[in-house]
């Protein structure tokens, strides 16, 4: 079960999602308990930050656990299932801390269950790209790691880069996933945007199972037995 | 068929004349016109009146006066008041506004249903803005400086329309009931009301104006020189100020918190010299003290719902625990993920149940401070006083017709002072961490206390249909604190005992704006007074979280003193 859920030294991806999202969390709340204070020191209930680093942690954990399933020479769907199961397995981890963090929005809970679904969805799809990143960087004879992040950084970063644009391009920024998190969190999207935004990691993530898949069918070696 | 020319000239003339007729009952016009005789004090209430003439039909739509807030390059700030719903058909419409700023013109406009504007005016106020309250002369001038002179018709019917009136001289006798109602309220809101009665006393009479006399069986008597003069008793704390040929000329007795100066013979029987003396005589206006103190200081002492601190830290740990301890068993197999399954399961329960249980934050604060004076004539006056954590619409709900005004224009840091007012509903928009203070008056709609003193024992009804837990009666510097008033006529012994305990923060809380009323009225100095106050709070949740608060005070005076 632990090679299944954790990996090698797979505890520490885990342990750090849970303490950062825990210590951010706290430190989201008030320390005023009088309104003469909360008037000295303006304060506003912000989950954004939390929110933040609850998906970034998981991003990452989800790269590294992803990668960490593949075996070195083989493609498997199994790798697929496992690194999908990994960042599953943090989700529900940290479910406390996200129910916890309603505090956090006095007037709505209703973002909380779909930024909670969107990181879920971004989750599995950051771990079947990891996977198909591996296998790739492996055979070519690259550094897998520098692929991993460089790609990670440009998923979020070059669909942001439409934010500068007009309407409709401004609509793409929402395949960015810090772009559409923060948009969940802080503002109502509006439907198509969040369609948009969900339909990205289901597009990319759906492609990355094809691919292996294919190369799986590619290679008569590959067997799942 | 031929038309005799002078004929066909008169049928033209009749056709020209039915067209202009037609097409000025087909464009509506308006006409505004604020304060008395055009005198206006900045952000005071005053009487705003709008006379609508030329609608062919009665129309739907609404009347609303829009006025600037802040001066030409400073931050402007629209403030609209719609002063009439429905259908609008010709005539005069009165309402009670505050004057934002006199120096920016006034707009009337009538908007028809489907927003567009049917009939527009505009009026400038800047030339009758006064610095400080002027005296209102009813009737005919009296040669006071800064005198406002209007006629008896032009009385408003809301009391706090006379905010900017320093004194009222009624030398008119014809006035109406409700408008002498308002000045007897005015005047127990701290007003000065000064009555010219003489031969013209049959005309003035009226059961209001034996409320507001400061003489009892009042019947005119023939002078020595041919004149009318008003004799009678004089109630209890009322003085002969005055005296013409060894007869009372000026007979005062406080009201409320204001005087009435009653002058016993007609402004005809006056010379100039008597006048000018009697001017000397009259005191001025006494403002009632801003309960804003009492509203500021409630709402920055109430709590703020929220979590208590050590939960989220104490979360995050039992979770990192639970999942090294996980993570040392789950070599052995699947049998360690139940158990951290289990714990995750009643963690996310439990603090999903607790962050939902009224721990979520307040966004909005409200207080209202809500003071009732009921003597001869009932007032009431409140203070409200709103914040909020974010940028939020507030709808706040008041009584039909008591436009609030907004306080403190330059202590505040806003976006804007925008409002929208209805009759019966104010709406601004207040900035993060802002905080924005309103007052508004009204008169009571119905009193619910009846109360009188007779050798040590109180008599009180309550008609409110519920119990007022707080109270107390202040006979001179003797103070009787109450047991609960329950629903219904009860006798109550007087017994100097202190404020219960559970209501003793409230009273402490309260000291603030009970202390400035007492000197104010004067409470201590005459009469036997009810003190009642208490306080009621309601949150919501439902589409904003939001907590209001409101305290209410009610000071009435005993029937027998």
């Amino acid at each position: 079960m632990k090679a299944t859920l954790l990996g090698n030294r797979g505890a520490i991806p885990f342990t750090v999602l849970l303490a950062a999202s825990g210590v951010v969390l706290a430190l989201s709340m008030p320390w005023t308990s009088r309104l003469s204070e909360l008037m000295s020191y303006p304060w506003r209930p912000f989950p954004l930050p939390f929110f933040l680093t609850y998906g970034f942690f998981s991003a990452w954990l989800a790269l590294d656990r992803g990668a960490d399933a593949v075996s070195v020479g083989r493609v498997r769907l199994s790798f697929l299932w496992t690194a999908i199961a990994r960042a599953g397995f943090a989700q529900v981890l940290v479910l406390p801390l996200v129910c916890y963090a309603r505090v956090l929005f006095p007037t709505s809970w209703i973002p909380v269950p779909i930024a909670v679904a969107y990181v879920t969805a971004v989750s599995a799809c950051l771990a079947a790209g990891a996977v198909v990143l591996e296998i790739h960087a492996v055979r070519r004879g690259r550094h897998p790691a520098v692929i991993r992040y460089t790609a990670f950084l440009a998923l979020l970063g070059l669909p942001a880069a439409f934010l500068a644009a007009g309407e409709p391009f401004r609509s793409i920024s929402y395949i960015s996933p810090a772009v559409a998190l923060v948009s969940i969190v802080a503002d109502s999207p509006s439907l198509p945007h969040l369609a948009l935004a969900f339909a990205a990691p289901v597009v990319v993530g759906l492609g990355f199972v094809a691919r292996t898949v294919a190369w799986k069918r590619g290679d008569p070696r590959n067997d799942d037995a | 068929m031929r038309v005799h020319p002078i004929a066909r000239r008169h049928l033209l003339l009749a056709v020209a004349v039915l067209c202009a007729g037609y097409s000025c009952a087909g464009a509506p016009q308006l006409k505004l016109s604020a304060g008395f005789d055009s005198q206006v004090v900045r952000n005071a209430y005053a009487p705003v009146r709008v006379d609508v003439a030329g609608l062919a039909a009665p129309t739907e739509g609404r009347l609303i006066v829009r006025q600037t807030q802040g001066l030409p390059g400073e931050r402007q700030s629209p403030v609209a008041h719609v002063i009439a719903s429905g259908m609008i058909e010709n005539g005069t419409i009165w309402a009670t506004l505050p004057l934002v700023e006199p120096l920016n013109p006034v707009v009337a406009e009538l908007e028809g249903a489907d927003s567009r504007i049917l009939a527009r005016c505009e009026e400038s106020l800047r030339l009758g803005l006064q610095q400080w309250a002027f005296p209102v002369v009813v009737g005919r001038a009296v040669g006071i400086p800064t005198e406002a002179v209007v006629g008896a018709g032009e009385l408003p019917l809301d009391w706090w329309a006379y905010d900017a009136a320093r004194e009222v001289w009624l030398l008119e006798p014809s006035i109406s009931e409700p408008a002498l109602e308002a000045l007897g309220e005015w005047t127990v809101s701290g007003g000065s009301l000064v009555l010219f009665t003489g031969e013209s006393f049959p005309r003035l009479d009226s059961p209001t104006l034996r409320r507001i006399l400061p003489i009892t069986s009042p019947h005119l008597e023939p002078s020595s020189d041919g004149t009318f003069r008003l004799v009678g008793d004089l109630r209890p704390g009322a003085r002969v100020t005055r005296s013409r040929g060894g007869a009372p000329m000026l007979v005062q007795a406080p009201l409320g918190a204001g005087t009435v100066s009653l002058v016993t013979v007609s402004v005809q029987d006056l010379g100039s010299e008597e006048i000018a003396l009697l001017t000397a005589d009259i005191p001025a206006v006494r403002q009632p003290p801003s309960t804003e103190r009492v509203s500021a200081e409630l709402l920055s002492s109430t709590p703020i719902a929220r979590p208590n601190f050590a939960v989220a830290p104490a979360l995050a740990l039992v979770l990192v625990v639970c999942f090294i301890l996980f993570a040392q068993f789950a070599k052995r197999g699947w049998q360690a993920l139940g158990p951290l399954l289990g714990v995750i399961l009643v963690a996310s329960v439990l603090s999903g149940l607790y962050a939902n249980a009224k721990k979520t934050f307040i966004v909005q604060y409200s207080v209202t401070t809500n003071v009732s004076i009921v003597s001869s004539f009932g007032i009431n006056t409140a203070f409200a006083s709103f914040y909020s954590v974010e940028p939020r619409r507030i709808a706040m709900r008041h009584e039909f017709g008591s436009y609030p005004r907004t306080e403190q224009f330059r202590a505040t840091r806003t976006e804007t002072f925008a409002t929208e007012s209805e009759p019966g509903e104010t709406r601004f928009t207040l900035r993060a961490a802002e905080r924005r203070d309103l007052s508004f008056h009204s008169r009571p709609q119905t009193e619910d206390l009846s109360f009188s003193v007779t050798a040590g024992e109180a008599w009180i009804e309550n008609r409110s249909g519920r119990a007022i837990a707080n109270g107390y009666v202040l006979d001179g510097d003797r103070v009787y604190a109450l047991p609960p008033i329950e629903p219904g006529a009860q006798r109550v012994l007087l017994q100097e005992r202190g404020i219960p305990a559970e209501a003793r923060a409230l009273y402490l809380s309260l000291r603030g704006v009970l202390r400035p009323i007492e000197e104010w009225l004067p409470i201590r100095r005459r009469g036997v007074w009810l003190v009642t106050y208490e306080e009621r709070s309601q949150a919501a949740r439902a589409n904003v979280a939001e907590t209001a608060r409101e305290v209410f005070v009610t000071i009435t005076e005993s029937e027998a003193s």
